[in-house]
This record gives structure tokens, C-alpha cells and sequence, in this order.
């Protein structure tokens, strides 16, 4: 963040913190979340900076900022905070706050073609199917796993699993963990065919209707195959 | 007071004591005390400086049947003593000299807008707390009502008003509440955008943490600004800008305000230093009554039978002014005159034949206990034994009191002769003061420490008691080391017998010095009655100090 040289608060509104859900009056700087926070100093940016200059009606100032990027989310802030502020979903909301273009890096990006096309990195459905039934036939080949199948889009399964962008896109190998695990335990589990990408990323840039459509694709394979358990493993 | 009006002077017999109680005051204390003493079937002299119509608080008091109000009228001298003062009550140029059995002093307090304070002028647009009007009188959160600070016009609707508070001095609870009372109301139903700059927010006292919190609800924001005042832009007597180092955003924070309102000090009223004067009281050094001197309970004084309450001893909420209106009417029906003061020490006595009528114990009595009766001294009922007088007469014509043995931590053999044993042995004598350090050595005891063989514990009434000679007499016989154990400063329960108790130690030590005898075998140390380890811990390193040294030859 540029530093400014100072900060006027003549025309600041401290009320209009209270949409992002800052009660102004709760923060009492007592500094734990500061004291908590893995990234304080980094940037200048510290917790207790951000509450304190959006109870002074300065939200602009902090949503142009680097500050709401470098928060981790590891939330210590929330849980350490006498007020029970929750700093961290504060956070969040800021990041919301920015225009989507200016994003940092490939964020709204992933987003955006998780929308269109079921996951981050844009991989279509076909080619998606070629490389898991790949992964399959590698499985089968190795001793002990020779009965090894995959189930796609299995009605009635008792679990459903979602799957990694990249392991579909480079880290195949890293598919084989867990089928491996679930066919030596004999657990009756599938994958969709659809819509299969299980890393939300509406949860890092604040988009919270992105988060809604993304995980309600994940109800509807649950609904559609009847399936009692989910395994959202990112 | 001259002593040639016998007829006031008589000693008194019972039934000619005064029962009537001088109150001075004019506002709700003063009142309260009179009226409680009413209801208990006392009569009542109230004194106020004021007139009827300037009465602080309810415009017509009313009086009970037994209280007799003077008004315009101060309080000009005052002899006599406990049970029995010949106050000299003037109004309009005319003396009256009356008795009473006891005085209560309970001015109002009065206020002083702090522009100076911090370097800023009155204005249209900077204003005292006062000015703006009347504040809210209930202490409803939320909702304060209407009031004075919001005009009728509306003009300080939509306005950004900064209230300074507590900025160079402290702040006070009283102030913090009229300044959050007057934000809230602002912010709150007028609109207005309100900040408070303050270094402290004081919130001691019933009910403030939760207006605080709701001020912060309605949006008025509070600023600390680190590093002294703030910066001020004020072109022509309006202030523009202000500027001030917020320390948690480590920025500099810019307001332009459309009215600033300084807060005010609550300081004693003149009338109170001539009151202390005619009452000989010692004061604080605030300009109060009351000394922060830990004796000193609730409305008590250095002088039996006079009394501070309220405002005068810097009581400020109402409800706290009125309970202490309480204290004082129970402190001055209490049989025993001064029933905290607990006498440590049998009465003083002084010798006429041997006394010059020098006068010293009079001006140095700190309980003022001691008045002239044809042309001699004479020892009144407020005297409580501390000694002073008899450790300064010139003459040693005051006597009573001897320094014994506490009998403190005494050990299986305390006649042993601690010359035969192997090791060197000090012999000390600690005068002990009965109030501060003997209690801190009872306490050492109980928690197991021991009075090391050698040592002789004596307790006296007050430090200050200790003459020349108690000293002199120590070494004489036979002690390697003296120590003086003194309450701490300005909480002497004579006043300053702490000083004069060290004032007889450096005099001792330069005599040694003289003698090429090392000044550490005499010392002074203070103590406090809870000061167990303390104690202790003095003991131990006397006797090191003296042990190091050797036997005094």
C-alpha cells in the first residue's frame, strides 16, 4: 500500500464499514489479532490497522490495497479477538469489494472458467474422461489392484469424491491415493462425469455467488446419483 | 482570636457544650448534610458564601426547623476545639463569633473551560462544554432525548464536532460523561458527526462503560492522539484543520471540524484555601481538603471534629456528593469525636513549672490540639498522643510516654548476653512507629520470620516521637546500631513525623561523623503496615550493615 501521508476523516462515514459487517464500535485495539497474525508487517499491513481504518470510514483506502491479498485467512485474528470480530470474513468481504479485473494474478480467472466450464483450468469434459480412465488402466496393471475399475457417475454410491484441477491437468499420478485407498477398503465410491472440479476458488477472491454455483453443482451430483456421502477433497 | 473573652473560654463542664454543627457550603452536599442532621435531631449553622438565588443545584433548598441558614457569609476564624470551636462566622462586614461542636466543610467545586489548556480561544466555533447547552438528564443509552446541545434551529444538525477531553490533564469520570452525553445526543438525533479526542477515557463509575459503548454504536469515533496536543490549523480564531498521529494506523489523521468544544477542569473553589487557612487543615496539593494521607478515611482531617465532604475532598458524581453528605453527618454523631484515630499511646502531659511558654508544641501539634490558656499550654480533647511536641520541647517539660520493648518475636532466652556469643552479635534498638512498621513486624512474624537475637523492637506512636535523647540513651546503653521505622511520605498519621523522625536521624549522623563514628550505625527507613517482607527484608540488611562494621567502641 502506498502509505499516506495522512488521512483525512472529514468526509468518512464510520457507519459504512457496517455493511462489510464491522460494527465500529466493538474494536477495542487491544492488538491480539496483531499479535496472532502469521503475515503482521508485511506491507505494513496488520489486522488491527484494517479494523481500525475501516471504523474511520476509510474502506476505499483498504480495498485498493495490497492488504486484503496478504492476509492469509488462517483466521488466528478471528479467534483470538476478545470482540469476537471476525476479522477474517471482514477480510474477505474486501476482497470482494474490488473490480474483478484487478484481481491479483490468476484467481478471477480460475473463477471465471469454472463457471463456464466446470473447472479452473478449462479442461473439457471428454478430455477429462480420457485421462481418469487412463489413470484406471495404470491402476489395473499394478499387482494387486488387478480387479481395479472406476466408477463414473454411479448411482447410488456410497460416496462421491471430487477431484483437483491438476491432477487432471498434470498430477495424474496424485489421482491414484485415494481410488487405490478406496478399492483396497472395498468402499463403494464414484467421480462425476461433470462439473468434477473441487477447488473453489469464489472462497479466495470474495465471490461468494461463484462459491454458491460451484458447490451447488456438487448437491446436484449428490441429489441426481443419490449419493448419502460426500468426499470434497481439493 | 484573641484569648480575652473569658466567657467563651470557660472550661467546659457538660452541660455547657455547644450542641449546634456549623455546615459551610451552598449546593446539594451542603444541604443533604444539614438535612441528615435534622432528621437526627441536630442543630444546624449553614454557611454559604452565596446569596439565596445563586444556591448551586436546587434553586430553594429546604431547610428543616432546627437549621439556620446565613447567607452571603464566610467563615473568618475559628478557635477552640473539639466538642467546643468559637468560630467567627462574617457577613457584610459584620463579625458574629459562635460555638459549635464540630464543622463540616462542603463547598462546591467550580469549573474552568479548558481554552488555555489547550491553546485555543473562545469562539463561535470553539466552545466550552458549558456552552452547549443543557445536557441530557437521563442516562438512557440510546435515546438521551432532546436537550440543550441539539438548537432548536437545527444549526448543529449535520455538523462534525470534536469534543477534547483529558488531553494535558487527566480527565475525570463527571466530564467524560457530560462530553459522551452530549456526543451521543448529537450523533444520535441530530445527525451530527462526532469525534472525541481524548487520552484517557474514563469510565470509572456506574454506568459509563455501557454509554461508552453506545456512543461507539451511534457512530462517534474516539481518538488517542500519541505524542502531546494536536497540531492546529486556526487561520483566524476558527479552527480548520486538526491534526494528530492516530497510533494505530501509525498515520497522521487530518479533521476539519465545524465545532470544537473544549472540555473543562473541576477545581476547588477559592473560598476553600481560606477555609483551610482559618481551619488549619493540611491540604493536597491539588487545592482539595484532603490529603491522599491513607489515615485520613472518608471525611476525616487532620483535626478531630472538623470535617471535608463532597466537593471539598474532590467527591464530583452527585450520588457520590451525597453519600459522602451521609458519611459526614454519621463521622460527626459518632460518641468517640475522632473514632479512626485509636489512641496507640497514653495521654500527654505537660509540665507547667518546666514550661517557658515557647510556643514550639502549639505551631507543630498536628492535630492542632494544643491551645493557650492564660498564656499556657494546655492539651485538648483532640489530642492523640503522637508525641511530637514531647520529642521537640526545648525544655523536655512534655512527658507521658517512655519507649518500651514490643515484646514482638521474642525469642526462648531475650536476656542472653549476646557479648559472649562467638560470632559478633549487633546490638540494635528499632524504634518502631506503632502504626506502619510494628504491624509490618507482626506480620513478618506470622510468616515465620524471626527477630534475630540482638535486636530490641520498640514500639512507639509515631516515629516523630523519638528525641535526641531516646537515641543518645540507646547508644549509651550499649547498642552497636539505631533505625528509626517511619511511615512512608505524606502518610504519616501525625502529619510529618516521618520528616521530623528524619531530620533527628541526619542530625545524629553528622554528630557521629564529628566523632569519626560511621553514619551508617544510625538510620531512618520507611514502612507500611502490610510490608511483612519489607520488614523483614530492612531488618536483615541493618544487621549486615552494622555486622560489617563491628562493635561500636
Amino acid at each position: 500500500m502506498q502509505e499516506p501521508s495522512s488521512i483525512d476523516v472529514t468526509n468518512s462515514d464510520p457507519q459504512v464499514a457496517s455493511s462489510l459487517a464491522l460494527s465500529q464500535q466493538t474494536c477495542l485495539t487491544c492488538g491480539l489479532c496483531t499479535s496472532s497474525c502469521p503475515v503482521s508487517g508485511v506491507d505494513g499491513f496488520d489486522p488491527r490497522k484494517v479494523v481500525r481504518m475501516l471504523s474511520l470510514g476509510q474502506v476505499e483506502a483498504v480495498v485498493e490495497s495490497r492488504w486484503p491479498w496478504i492476509c492469509t485467512m488462517c483466521a488466528r485474528c478471528t479467534r483470538v479477538c476478545p470482540m469476537e470480530i471476525d476479522i477474517a470474513t471482514l477480510v474477505r468481504r474486501l476482497r470482494w469489494q474490488r473490480e474483478r479485473d484487478k484481481v491479483p494474478g490468476i484467481l478471477h480467472k480460475g473463477v471465471v472458467n469454472a463457471l463456464k466450464s466446470g473447472n479452473n483450468l478449462g479442461v473439457p469434459d471428454d478430455d477429462y474422461l480420457f485421462v481418469v480412465e487412463d489413470v484406471a488402466e495404470e491402476i489395473a496393471e499394478e499387482p494387486g489392484f488387478e480387479g481395479f475399475s472406476l466408477p463414473v457417475d454411479k448411482v447410488g454410491a456410497n460416496i462421491l469424491t471430487t477431484v483437483h484441477n491438476r491432477l487432471v491437468n498434470t498430477h495424474n499420478d496424485d489421482l491414484k491415493h485415494w481410488w487405490k485407498i478406496f478399492y483396497a477398503a472395498g468402499e463403494d465410491w464414484t467421480i462425476p462425469s461433470t462439473n468434477w472440479e473441487g477447488c473453489n476458488w469464489g472462497y479466495f477472491t470474495g465471490d461468494d455467488d461463484a462459491m454458491r454455483i460451484m458447490a451447488g453443482r456438487i448437491a446436484d451430483h449428490m441429489i441426481r446419483l443419490e449419493v448419502r456421502n460426500l468426499l470434497w477433497c481439493e | 482570636m484573641s484569648p480575652s473573652m473569658p466567657d467563651l473560654l470557660t472550661p467546659d463542664t457538660a452541660d455547657d457544650l455547644p450542641e449546634r454543627i456549623l455546615v459551610v457550603g451552598g449546593g446539594p452536599c451542603a444541604v443533604a448534610i444539614a438535612a441528615d442532621l435534622d432528621q437526627l435531631g441536630k442543630p444546624v449553622t449553614i454557611a454559604a458564601a452565596c446569596g439565596p438565588d445563586k444556591w448551586a443545584g436546587d434553586p430553594k433548598p429546604q431547610f428543616g426547623r432546627r437549621t439556620l441558614a446565613l447567607y452571603h457569609t464566610q467563615v473568618t476564624g475559628c478557635g477552640g476545639n473539639v466538642g467546643d470551636f468559637q468560630i467567627t462566622l462574617t457577613a457584610d462586614g459584620v463579625e458574629n463569633r459562635r460555638r459549635f461542636a464540630a464543622a463540616i466543610i462542603a463547598p462546591e467545586a467550580i469549573r474552568r473551560a479548558n481554552y488555555e489548556l489547550y491553546g485555543l480561544r473562545p469562539s463561535d466555533s470553539v466552545l466550552c462544554l458549558s456552552q452547549l447547552g443543557p445536557l441530557p438528564t437521563t442516562d438512557a443509552g440510546t435515546d438521551p432525548g432532546v436537550s440543550g446541545v441539539i438548537p432548536a434551529d437545527g444549526t448543529r444538525r449535520g455538523s462534525r464536532i470534536l469534543f477534547m477531553t483529558g488531553l494535558v490533564e487527566e480527565s475525570n469520570p463527571v466530564i467524560m460523561k457530560e462530553v459522551i452525553l452530549a456526543a451521543l445526543a448529537l450523533q444520535g438525533q441530530a445527525d451530527a458527526r462526532c469525534y472525541v479526542l481524548a487520552d484517557n477515557v474514563k469510565v470509572a463509575a456506574s454506568g459509563m462503560e455501557q454509554l461508552y459503548h453506545d456512543s461507539r454504536s451511534a457512530g462517534v469515533t474516539y481518538f488517542k492522539p500519541a505524542g502531546g496536543l494536536p497540531g492546529f490549523q486556526a487561520p483566524s480564531g476558527a479552527v480548520e484543520t486538526v491534526s494528530f498521529h492516530d497510533a494505530t494506523i501509525q498515520e497522521t489523521v487530518l479533521l476539519k471540524p465545524d465545532l470544537v468544544v473544549v472540555d473543562e477542569s473541576v477545581l476547588p473553589c477559592p473560598e476553600l484555601g481560606e477555609l483551610m487557612r482559618v481551619f488549619r487543615l493540611s491540604g493536597g496539593a491539588s487545592g482539595f481538603a484532603q490529603t491522599g494521607n491513607v489515615h485520613r478515611l472518608t471525611v476525616h482531617t487532620n483535626r478531630p471534629g472538623i470535617f471535608v465532604a463532597g466537593p471539598a475532598r474532590q467527591i464530583q458524581t452527585p450520588t457520590g456528593q451525597i453519600t459522602d453528605a451521609h458519611n459526614a453527618a454519621l463521622a460527626v454523631l459518632a460518641s468517640d469525636p475522632a473514632p479512626e484515630f485509636g489512641q496507640v499511646a497514653p495521654p500527654v502531659r505537660i509540665d507547667a513549672d518546666r514550661c517557658v511558654r515557647c510556643l514550639t508544641c502549639l505551631r507543630l501539634c498536628p492535630y492542632r490540639a494544643i491551645d493557650l490558656v492564660d498564656h499556657t499550654p494546655v492539651i485538648s480533647g483532640a489530642c492523640q498522643s503522637c508525641y511530637l511536641c514531647s520529642a521537640e520541647c526545648p525544655r523536655q517539660a512534655i512527658g507521658g510516654f517512655e519507649p518500651t520493648e514490643s515484646g514482638i518475636g521474642e525469642t526462648a532466652e531475650p536476656e542472653e548476653d549476646v557479648s559472649t556469643l562467638e560470632a559478633f552479635t549487633p546490638r540494635l534498638t528499632a524504634f518502631a512507629c506503632g502504626r506502619s512498621a510494628l504491624p509490618a513486624a507482626e506480620m513478618a512474624v506470622c510468616m515465620g520470620a524471626t527477630i534475630p537475637a540482638g535486636f530490641a523492637l520498640i514500639s512507639v506512636p509515631c516515629a516523630g516521637a523519638i528525641g535526641l535523647h531516646h537515641i543518645l540513651d540507646a547508644f549509651r546503653s550499649g547498642a552497636d546500631g539505631v533505625l528509626l521505622l517511619t511511615c512512608h511520605d505524606g502518610n504519616c498519621y501525625a502529619e510529618r513525623g516521618n520528616r521530623h523522625a528524619r531530620q533527628r536521624v541526619a542530625y545524629v549522623a553528622a554528630a557521629l561523623a564529628q566523632m569519626g563514628i560511621p553514619t551508617q550505625r544510625i538510620s531512618a527507613v520507611s514502612l507500611a503496615a502490610n510490608m511483612g517482607a519489607g520488614f523483614s527484608r530492612c531488618v536483615a540488611e541493618f544487621v549486615e550493615s552494622i555486622r560489617g562494621l563491628g562493635p561500636l567502641k
